[in-house]
């Protein structure tokens, strides 16, 4: 799995999931993912204004293209050229598919020179495993790129202009989209074009204040600003030093959205994007306590007994060494009575994140001198009794059974 | 070197089984070699094997987990159903970085090759027979062609196996060997049933006997005996198990051998008796060496690439044969809830060779191997129980077992390779799959093996039999087949019946390609003979 641009906001997100869900990722750009703990992927520093690729796509399966560069009108021609160069690599390769993020303000006519040259490189996108994804407006997740940016903004002001009288965004959580990239990937029916966002539009100004209120924890105003206002203003902000610069780009894009059905391609995906209250509450929050934790009632589960804290703390540095930072969700009475594990284990051969994790437990217990007594029957014992543990186990088993299909 | 300068006699590369055992005859007639080998070796900071043995290590030592997962925890990235040989963390480099060297894409195929020094035999399961003559049907050489080279290969790297039970034939009776190895409780009671119930058993159908290795039980040269320390898959400390890098060592102190490593071949240029063999150093720098006589042995994707580019024969496809693999795990009731053995073996222990209804003008060829070596953890996730309950159930499990692992032949397999021009990709391309049909076998080998290991009281556990993806058996063949000679008119790649390349005279393959087929015999050994008939033939050839 290849994705460029995998250092942005969006590429962050993305990365890091697709680690999670096991594959092996190599990832093209000016930045790495922060997110992502090193070992986990391979790096190549990639630049669109380089002529050449900057690595050979033999080994890629799936190309997840996010690069974009936003510098300067020059640039934006790039972009073009560079993708085209990327997707005749591509093409080389039988099978191997080609996801181009877009957007949704792409069009012929679209107000920005942003919104023409993605419609111009969706153009080149005709191939036969040749994906354009438009999402909608992205928002959530960690506050970095121009999400970062608007959150700092929200988070300062009082009174946030708003460009246009009653500018219309279709909003889309960052989570939802990298799903959406997760279940692309994997479909069987796969669509050239996908258009992701929620059903329905919602006034920008209504964003910006959920976001205020639910994730910042703030009251702010709206105030609209008429569009060449918006651009005066920019200009300004541009000149003076230590203000936020906002690409004029980004304001022409704001005005030029056009809604778009999304029902046909969240269907195809089998996607339901939440919805805009429960979006905007979402707080990245720390998670090496809750490893820890995970990481001392699984091991107990499948010891039987408390786990050293090195055993715990090596099961925490294997996560982190397999790109897996985020904790799965428990039972709450778990944490008590490790060994009610037993009925919420998922059913063996469902792949999830929590059958991955009771795996590597596995695996990292049995490496310990304590694993060796437990896995291994190298100290004599009385088979009969032996035995009759095992046939009692056996047993239980046979009972829990029915609960655990039913819990599915 | 200048463009001048007319070289070795000979450049061989690859160091490898195939490669060494070309290297040893040409330097004994007088001739001066030049190995050029990418010659991958461990990272310095990699656990070395140690003394003691498999159950001292897992029940004394705290920090065992650096060995079986690996301090970054490469052992725990998932990669499917494969040999957990593939996923030893101290042995990662054996395979790093040729998937990259070769652009090599793979579809519905497990593809593994190596550019270390020793190649695969860094970590191979060391089973060692001759093809016979059923074998060799598809061949234009018959046994008595390998039967000297044979006896020169087991002698130079010790096998160790029985010269008078039911296998022996099959494995190859001619050749000097040493005592076979101790077995362990489980293959010795399973031999003991089928010598008392022979009179009764359709051996026809199903034979069975010791299992013949490239494992020592002497010492040979600078190498030890096998100390039954269980230690086979994690790392052998006492050079017991034949890994052709020990035979380098031996080459180095040829006074006609030259060895360079850390360069990657990228291409044979020339042709007809003048050539030039292309490579880049780590720095990318092109590194370029002459010679009237090259050897290809390099691996057989390798081989097989290095000779198509120099064909230049793209985008095409080249059948690549592959023996179609399946797992069997076998419980022997009488060891249930025992105790695990602390001195074993964890390689083959027994061989057996299966004929069935559907495997009329062939046979099925398996390996015997006990299970406590094996991690626990590989057999864990596969049980449809709880973990802990699993656990438990392994636990009485893994002393009462004996893994089956069974080959069937190459033809079954349906592989291709393709090689695509530099000017475009120059990647490779291999795409596998089995023959229709394959699925009757595997179902009837299944049925065949359980009835036949029943009636020696070892009962294989319901749903446990596993077939592996195509290309996870390891034993590639057949893309360069050898023709007789004169019969070479085809106009796909071909080789002679002394693996020179066609239409380039002096220019030689001795690695699994010019196989003509793969048989169900793991072909290492037969390749490693092949290599030694056709070494001894260039140098006939060059000293004329
Ligand atoms: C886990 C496992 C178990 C196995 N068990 C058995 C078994 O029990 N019995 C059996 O018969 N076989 C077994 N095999 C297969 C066996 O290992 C191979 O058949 C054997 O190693 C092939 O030898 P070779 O010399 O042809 O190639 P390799 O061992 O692949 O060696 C290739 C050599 O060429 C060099 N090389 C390759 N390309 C280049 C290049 N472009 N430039 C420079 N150098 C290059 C490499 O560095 C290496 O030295 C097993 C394999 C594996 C992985």
């Amino acid at each position: 799995m290849l994705v460029t641009g995998g250092g942005g906001y969006i590429g962050n997100a993305l990365c890091k999931r697709l680690v999670e869900e096991g594959h092996q990722l190599t990832v093209w750009g000016r930045s790495r993912p922060g997110a992502v703990a090193q070992a986990a992927y391979s790096f190549v520093s990639y630049d669109l204004n380089a002529p050449q690729l900057p690595g050979s796509l033999s080994d890629i399966d799936v190309i997840i293209h996010l690069a974009h560069a936003m510098d300067d009108r020059e640039c934006l021609k790039r972009n073009e050229t560079a993708t085209e160069a990327l997707r005749d690599a591509a093409r080389a390769f039988d099978g191997l598919v080609f996801v181009y993020v877009s957007s949704q303000s792409a069009r012929i006519d679209a107000p920005s020179p942003y919104g023409r040259i993605k419609w111009r490189i969706e153009q080149l996108m005709d191939g036969a495993n040749e994906v354009v994804v438009r999402p909608g407006f992205i928002y959530g997740g960690a506050g970095k790129g121009a999400f970062g940016m608007l959150l700092q903004v929200l988070n300062k002001s009082p009174v946030i202009p708003v460009i246009g009288w009653n500018t219309q965004v279709q909003p889309l959580h960052r989570d939802d989209l990298t799903q959406a990239f997760i279940q692309i990937v994997e479909t069987n029916h796969r669509q050239r074009l996908y258009s992701i966002a929620m059903v329905e539009t919602v006034a920008f100004s209504l964003l910006l204040k959920n976001l205020a209120r639910h994730r910042l924890g703030r009251r702010v105003l709206t105030l609209p600003v008429p569009v060449s206002l918006a651009l005066a203003g920019a200009a300004l902000c541009r000149m003076i030093p230590g203000l936020p610069t906002v690409p004029r780009d980004r304001i022409l894009g704001l005005t030029g959205i056009v809604a778009m059905d999304t029902t046909a391609s969240l269907e195809n995906l089998g996607l339901v994007p939440r919805d805009l209250i429960a979006g905007c509450r979402d707080r990245p929050r720390s998670s090496r306590r809750a490893l820890i934790n995970e990481g001392r009632i699984l091991l107990h589960y499948i010891g039987g007994e408390q786990p050293s804290t090195q055993l715990v703390r090596r099961y925490v540095r294997a996560l982190q060494a397999l790109g897996l930072s985020s904790p799965v969700s428990l039972p709450p009475m778990s944490g008590r009575w490790p060994m009610i594990m037993r009925v919420h284990e998922p059913l063996p051969g469902t792949a999830s994140p929590l059958a991955r994790r009771l795996e590597l437990a596995v695996s990292i217990a049995e490496a310990s001198p304590g694993g060796a007594r437990l896995f291994a029957a190298y100290a004599p014992a009385l088979r009969v009794v032996a035995m009759a543990r095992l046939l009692l186990t056996l047993g239980v088993e046979l009972i829990l059974m029915p609960v655990r299909k039913w819990r599915r | 070197m200048s463009d001048t300068d007319p070289g070795p006699d000979v450049i061989i590369i690859g160091s490898g089984p195939a490669g060494v055992s070309a290297a040893w005859p040409l330097l004994e007639a007088g001739l001066a070699v030049l190995m050029v080998d990418q010659g991958r070796t461990a990272k310095p900071d990699a656990i070395a094997a140690e003394g003691g043995s498999l159950h001292d290590l897992r029940t004394g030592d705290g920090g065992q987990w650096k060995r079986f997962l690996g301090e970054d925890f490469s052992a725990l990235v998932p990669r499917g159903l494969v040999s957990p040989k593939l996923k030893v963390p101290g042995q990662q480099y054996v395979f790093d970085g040729f998937h990259t060297a070769y652009g090599l894409r793979t579809d519905n195929f497990h593809a593994v090759g190596s550019l270390a020094r020793g190649g695969l035999s860094n970590v191979w399961g060391a089973g060692a027979y001759v093809y016979d003559d059923d074998d060799l049907a598809d061949f234009p050489i018959a046994r008595s062609d390998l039967a000297a080279s044979a006896a020169v290969v087991a002698r130079r790297i010790g096998l160790s196996g029985s010269r008078d039970d039911d296998m022996a034939a099959f494995y190859g009776d001619d050749m000097p060997l040493q005592p076979a190895l101790e077995l362990d409780a489980r293959a010795e009671k399973l031999l003991q049933a089928y010598a008392r119930r022979k009179p009764a058993l359709n051996t026809d159908q199903f034979q069975l006997g010791r299992a013949r290795n490239a494992v020592l039980s002497q010492p040979l040269g600078a190498r030890g005996a096998c100390g039954y320390d269980d230690m086979c898959l994690w790392g052998c400390s006492r050079g017991a198990i034949y890994n052709a890098a020990q035979e380098l060592v031996e080459l180095k102190k040829q006074p006609h051998f030259t060895y360079r490593s850390g360069l990657l071949v990228r291409s044979i240029e020339g042709g007809a008796n003048s050539y030039a063999v292309v490579c880049a150093a780590a720095d990318q720098r092109p590194v370029r060496f002459r010679s009237k006589t090259v050897v290809l042995a390099a691996g057989t994707i390798g081989s097989t690439v290095l000779a198509l580019r120099h064909l230049r024969h793209f985008d095409r496809d080249i059948p690549l044969y592959s023996n179609p693999t399946l797992a069997v795990p076998l419980v022997l009731p009488g060891f249930l809830g025992g105790v695990l053995p602390r001195k074993n073996f964890s390689l083959g222990q027994l061989g057996f060779r299966l004929r069935t209804a559907e495997l009329t003008d062939a046979y099925a060829h398996g390996v015997l191997f006990a299970a406590s070596g094996l991690p626990a953890s590989a057999f864990i996730g596969q049980i449809p129980l709880s973990r802990p309950a699993a656990i438990r159930l392994f636990r009485a499990l893994q002393p009462a077992l004996l893994i089956a692992n069974c080959f069937l032949p190459g033809r079954f397999s349906r592989n291709f390779l393709k090689v695509s021009d530099p000017a475009a990709t120059g990647g490779v391309a291999i795409s596998g799959g089995y023959q229709p049909g394959l699925d009757k076998v595997i179902k009837s080998t299944t049925r065949a093996m359980t009835r036949h290991f029943r009636k020696l009281g070892a009962y294989a556990v319901p749903g446990g039999a596993r077939a592996s993806e195509p290309g996870a058996d390891i034993h590639y063949a057949g893309t360069l087949p050898m023709r007789a000679d004169g019969t070479g008119s085809s106009a796909a790649p071909h080789t002679s019946s002394l693996g020179e390349l066609a239409g380039s005279p002096g220019l030689y393959v001795v690695d699994g390609a010019v196989l003509n087929q793969v048989a169900a015999k793991n072909p290492t050994f037969s390749i490693m003979a092949n290599a030694d008939r056709i070494a001894r033939q260039i140098a006939r050839r060059l000293k004329a």
